[in-house]
């Protein structure tokens, strides 16, 4: 409906700083990223050869093939390594174990959590629009694990799902039913299986993210104009149809929003898993069950020095990128197909 | 009411019945999972109230043994005697939060209404990038932004805190989602009576977007409180130091032999009381509905 | 779209510039100057930089300041960044923009990253040199504990100092002094005595009820939830390494390159084919399947001494930098040695950190820095910083100085618990005990977390040593 306007300038003059900011802060460690995970042979910083390693523009092009020896001289190996651009680093990430398991671990968890607590939130949300009295009471409740430290929200659920007396366990135990090992050993042999910790991680995911969620929709819900739930109310509208055929429509944008937004931050998934888990993706008998691709770019990165450890971190969010970019543009098009404004 | 017109007065009573058992129906919802949310801030707070000796059993009872209040005050003298003022940090914390915030809020505002309002070449394409951006893990932008912040010499400084952090593509995409709900009448209206865009801006589609903009304001001031890892980089003395680095530090042991838990959960708690006050005072603003005054018929 | 390439245009020559700009050929040489150099100038600036963490800051300005009383003209200039990861992250990246500190303090594979730069420099210059003022004599570095020399000495195969000492710990065995004394109990020394020890600790509590001891808590309400056991072991990574080396076996090894050049990325894994390194871990395991000991991670904790306090266990290997978190035992509680396995293989782990000196700094400013390390590591000040913070003084003669002895035997109250530990550690640097050192190089950390995961595994999940280890291996791998 804009289409016949040209506002050049005016876009300019509002949108420049922020496009100042984002080339800085945003586009400029990108495309940083971009590159490095097209450098092989790159240690940090090293550009030219010291003592201890190999510098990347001084050996552009070149393979350098370097001996190994052990403490009485002996030689037990040697390392070839290519040094300058080429997909090496992608090869050598499809080829590791470990970024597999990442990924497919970060596709179970955005299957399993996102719908689910979407439509969590929704739901809560309608409800608390729809009590008039004590719905400031409930908002503040519902905004309490927001401004709850992370700390203590992770320290909950490792005493809520400790296998030994903990809480959950022992309501279990109590109803006459076995103990589980959730998060952690149970006894020899019984370990956590990927089913309960998946469990458990999800639940703390759609705990953390409801007051954000219901945040948004409140907020939305509450900018839908009276009229239309007026003009359904004479109609004799079900409370079904008026949610299906009244809410989510005059709330689409929210909801797309949401959504996306939800994907996107589910995809990264990475502080959760450590909470749960104490530092680790998982139980000690498998402490990389639940590991995240952006687990792994920051298991690369915290060996930032090591030799090719930036690269592999760089090709790895350079997939993941992509991956979610994919998902999103096909998001984007539901968008344009499906969202009112 | 509508339905006294046309209803006879047994329909007029079972919808009255049933009426109050959806209502019922809701409340026992919300209430039942308004006591899931709440027990991570209970425990918080009951962590805050034990003794050390309590915190070291293998199973822990729901209620405190002993309410041991003087943990709170203990909390603060700990982080004193380590020259380590909470209040400096909550100072810090507030200055870094509200200069993030409001810097924030304008660009936010300015590039939503860019997104929503305006017509320019590769705009759709623009927001596109936009939304990419959000889409590579902070993590990587940490090493090159912190690269850039020292290569200025700006570290241990207030600016370093809040540069990075001005522009949030989070705000942006949200803010203009409500913006584009604005009835393109009313833009057309506006544009009748001879208001200029930026004027349009600033008398209908901010006040228009009021529970939006207060929601972005929460969270933003949300985000400076939670902050931890960039502050921890930034920061080269403790009296720069933010609410979080203060509680993730002080509590715990240079060599990592030991977290003094009580303490730094009363410190949590403590930490997080001004912002449920900041909720509680804004949240009206999320409340009230938005009145159309604009459009008659 | 033209607008766009053009972007990208500029973004790349800039990534280039900054990239080539940064990107200074390193070099680690430098000059010593003269005393009379470094007096002459009015103001030399020099920053020494650390993690925050509890009474260290004090005790450091204090030091500065007695330093300041001979070298007024040097301001040490103290920068605190978060924990030890941040601060090297943070040092890794202002190294490549130009702006290292002048000091920092550092664990070994943190200064093996600075060393792929050679941003650190060798000390031999400093202790080699002429002048009495500024270098050691022989006598003066022999006085150091050989261990913590070593540790900064594996990088070549000249045994350069890339470092000196500066925060050390290591652990010791915390006991509950009122149980062993009441049941008339020694305290083992040996991992023989601690399983003897332990039988008999089993046959002592079956009788005993809750609250009949007061240094016992609940005891019998704790064995009747499988939640006693007579002894543990804080520290899973430090376990693993120190039951191998104190069984003869290998942990990892260095790879060198041409030149006698310690490669500081790469190392070798030797554990997991070294049959003495199984043979310790088995051995651990079957003290574990005894409920002899184990550690934190079998009753989902981290720490010995939270159970140690309500006496679920009696003995704790721990740091010796943890004193303060026993102060609410329910018992009485003193310190010993670790134990052994046998008297030729005392070895017990070094922690802590030491001090570097980086490459950036100007010649000046590395005498500067040099002399604040001097100043530091006098064995009155290394003595003053141990009773101060509760780490090790680095220097053998402290041992011996007046006020430390003093402090042995007469602690002030606020000392009371370091002084019990110190006490303990004495017998490390006097009775035969060796600090082992483990080779460092750029991520080999990442090799002592996964083994703790290693431990964990073997003790509280008991699955087989040999795949332990290998899973272990596994997870370090790429």
């Amino acid at each position: 409906m804009l289409e016949y306007k040209n506002d050049k300038w005016k876009a300019l003059l509002a949108l420049g700083p922020t496009l100042v900011l984002m080339a800085i802060f945003t586009f400029y460690p990108i495309f940083n990223t971009f590159f490095t995970s097209f450098m092989e042979g790159y240690t940090f910083n090293v550009w030219y050869d010291t003592r201890y390693a190999i510098g990347w523009l001084e050996h552009f092009g070149e393979t350098i093939v370097r001996t190994e020896y052990d403490a009485a001289g002996n030689i037990i190996g040697e390392t070839s390594t290519f040094v300058g651009l080429g997909i090496g680093n992608f090869v050598r990430l499809f080829k590791d174990g470990t970024f597999i398991k990442a990924l497919k671990n970060t596709a179970i968890i955005v299957i399993v959590s996102v719908p689910i607590s979407v439509i969590i939130a929704l739901l809560i949300s309608v409800a608390l629009n729809g009590i008039g009295k004590l719905q400031g009471f409930f908002q503040t409740v519902y905004f309490l694990p927001y401004v709850t430290n992370t700390i203590a929200l992770g320290l909950v659920f490792s005493v809520m799902f400790a296998s030994r007396s903990g809480l959950v366990n022992s309501l279990l135990v109590s109803l006459g039913m076995e103990p589980v090992a959730w998060i952690s050993s149970l006894g020899t042999n019984n370990n956590p299986t990927y089913a309960s910790a998946l469990f458990v991680l999800t639940l703390y995911t759609i705990w953390n993210g409801l007051a954000f969620k219901i945040l948004v929709f409140l907020s939305g819900l509450q900018s839908i104009d009276k009229q239309y739930y007026q003009a359904a109310q004479i109609d004799n509208a079900s409370r079904w149809r008026v949610f299906s055929k009244v809410t989510v429509p005059l709330l689409s944008p929210m909801i797309a929003y949401i959504t996306i937004t939800s994907f996107i931050g589910s995809f990264k998934t990475y502080t959760h898993v450590i909470s749960v888990f104490n530092g680790r993706y998982g139980p000690a008998s498998d402490p990389n069950m639940l590991i995240t691709v952006v687990g792994y770019i920051y298991d690369a990165l915290a060996q930032m020095s090591a030799m090719g450890k930036l690269a592999q971190a760089s090709a790895a969010a350079l997939v993941l990128f992509v991956i979610i970019l994919l998902i999103t543009l096909v998001q984007l098009w539901v968008n344009k197909k499906k969202v009112h404004y | 009411m509508q339905q006294d017109l046309f209803m006879t007065d047994d329909e007029k009573r079972r919808y009255k019945v049933k009426k109050v058992f959806t209502k019922i129906g809701i409340y026992i919802f919300l209430i039942i999972i308004a006591l899931f949310i709440v027990i991570p801030f209970y425990w918080m707070v009951a962590t805050a109230l034990r003794s050390t000796n309590e915190l070291g059993k293998t199973s822990i009872s729901f209620f405190p043994e002993v309410w041991h209040w003087e943990n709170f005050p203990g909390a603060f003298k700990f982080a004193a005697d380590r020259n380590a003022s909470f209040l400096r940090f909550y100072l810090n914390t507030i200055i870094v939060g509200a200069a993030t915030t409001i810097l924030s809020m304008i660009s936010v505002t300015f590039a939503a209404f860019s997104f929503a309002r305006l017509n320019f070449k590769g705009r759709d394409a623009l927001f596109a990038i936009f939304i990419a951006t959000m889409m590579i893990p902070g993590e990587i932008f940490v090493i090159s932004n912190f690269s850039t912040i020292s290569a200025w010499g700006l570290n241990n400084t207030y600016t370093a805190m809040v540069l990075p952090f001005i522009v949030d593509v989070f705000y942006i995409f949200f803010l203009r989602q409500t913006f584009k709900q604005i009835p393109d009448e009313l833009y057309f209206a506006a544009k009748v009576d001879g208001t200029s865009d930026f004027k349009y801006l600033f008398k209908v589609m901010i006040p228009m977007a009021k529970a939006t903009l207060t929601t972005i304001f929460i969270l933003s001031m949300m985000g400076t409180w939670n902050a931890y890892i960039w502050p921890n980089l930034v920061a080269t003395s403790p009296d720069m130091y933010l609410v979080s680095n203060g509680l993730l530090t002080i509590y715990r042991d240079i060599d990592g032999t030991g977290t003094i838990l009580n303490y730094q959960m009363a410190a949590a708690t403590m930490v997080t009381v001004p912002l449920l006050i900041v909720f509680l005072l804004l949240k009206k603003y999320i409340m009230r509905g938005v009145s159309r005054s604009g459009i008659k018929g | 779209m033209k607008k766009f390439l053009s972007f990208i245009v500029v973004l790349f020559i800039t990534f280039a510039l900054v990239g080539c700009g940064g990107g200074r050929r390193p070099s680690a040489d430098y000059e010593v100057l003269t005393m009379e150099e470094l007096r002459a100038e009015e103001n030399i600036d020099i920053t020494f930089r650390i993690p925050f963490g509890d009474n260290i800051q004090e005790v450091i300005n204090d030091i500065i300041d007695s330093f300041n009383e001979e070298f007024p003209n040097i301001t040490v200039n103290l920068e605190v960044i978060g924990g030890y990861d941040e601060m090297k992250d943070a040092t890794i990246i202002h190294i490549g923009g130009g702006k290292a500190p002048t000091l920092a303090v550092g664990y070994p594979d943190h200064f093996a990253e600075y060393l792929i730069t050679e941003s650190i420099i060798t000390l031999d210059n400093f202790i080699n040199a002429k002048d009495p003022e500024i270098g050691y004599t022989e006598e003066e570095i022999n006085d150091f504990l050989p261990g913590y020399l070593e540790e900064n000495r594996q990088f070549d195969a000249d045994g350069s100092f890339v470092g000196l000492p500066f925060n050390k710990s290591t652990e010791a065995l915390y006991y509950n002094k009122e149980f062993f004394d009441e049941f008339e109990l020694n305290v083992p020394e040996t991992w023989a005595e601690v399983e003897e020890v332990s039988a008999e600790i089993y046959e002592i509590v079956a009788d005993i009820d809750d609250g009949e001891y007061s240094f016992l808590g609940d005891i019998a309400s704790n064995l009747a939830a499988d939640s006693f056991l007579p002894m543990m072991y804080d520290s899973t990574g430090n376990l693993f390494t120190t039951i191998i080396h104190q069984f003869d076996g290998i942990y990892t090894e260095p790879i060198y390159r041409a030149g006698g050049i310690t490669d500081v990325q790469e190392g070798r894994l030797t554990f997991n084919e070294n049959a003495k390194a199984k043979e310790a871990l088995t051995y651990m395991q079957e003290l574990a399947d005894k409920d002899y000991l184990n550690v934190p991670e079998v009753w989902e904790g981290n720490y010995g001494s939270n159970f140690f306090i309500n006496s679920q266990i009696l003995m704790n290997v721990g740091s010796t930098a943890g004193s303060s978190h026993y102060s609410n035992s329910i018992g009485e509680w003193a310190v010993a040695p670790i134990p052994y396995y046998d008297a030729d293989h005392k070895f017990v782990i070094q922690q802590g950190t030491n001090i570097a000196i980086f490459s950036q700094a100007s010649d000046l400013e590395k005498l500067a820095a040099w002399l604040f390390i001097k100043h530091a590591l006098t064995p009155e000040n290394t003595a003053y910083f141990a009773m101060g913070t509760g780490y090790m003084p680095v220097r053998a003669s402290s041992y011996e100085l007046d006020e430390y002895v003093e402090f042995l035997e007469n602690p002030a109250p606020s000392q009371v618990n370091t002084s019990k530990v110190h006490k303990a550690t004495a017998e490390y640097s006097s009775g035969g005990w060796n600090y082992f050192v483990d080779p460092a190089w750029a991520g080999s950390s990442k090799v002592r977390a996964e083994v703790g995961t290693a431990v964990t595994q073997i003790l509280v999940n008991k699955i087989d040593v040999s795949k332990a280890f290998a899973d272990a291996v596994g997870r370090i791998g790429q």
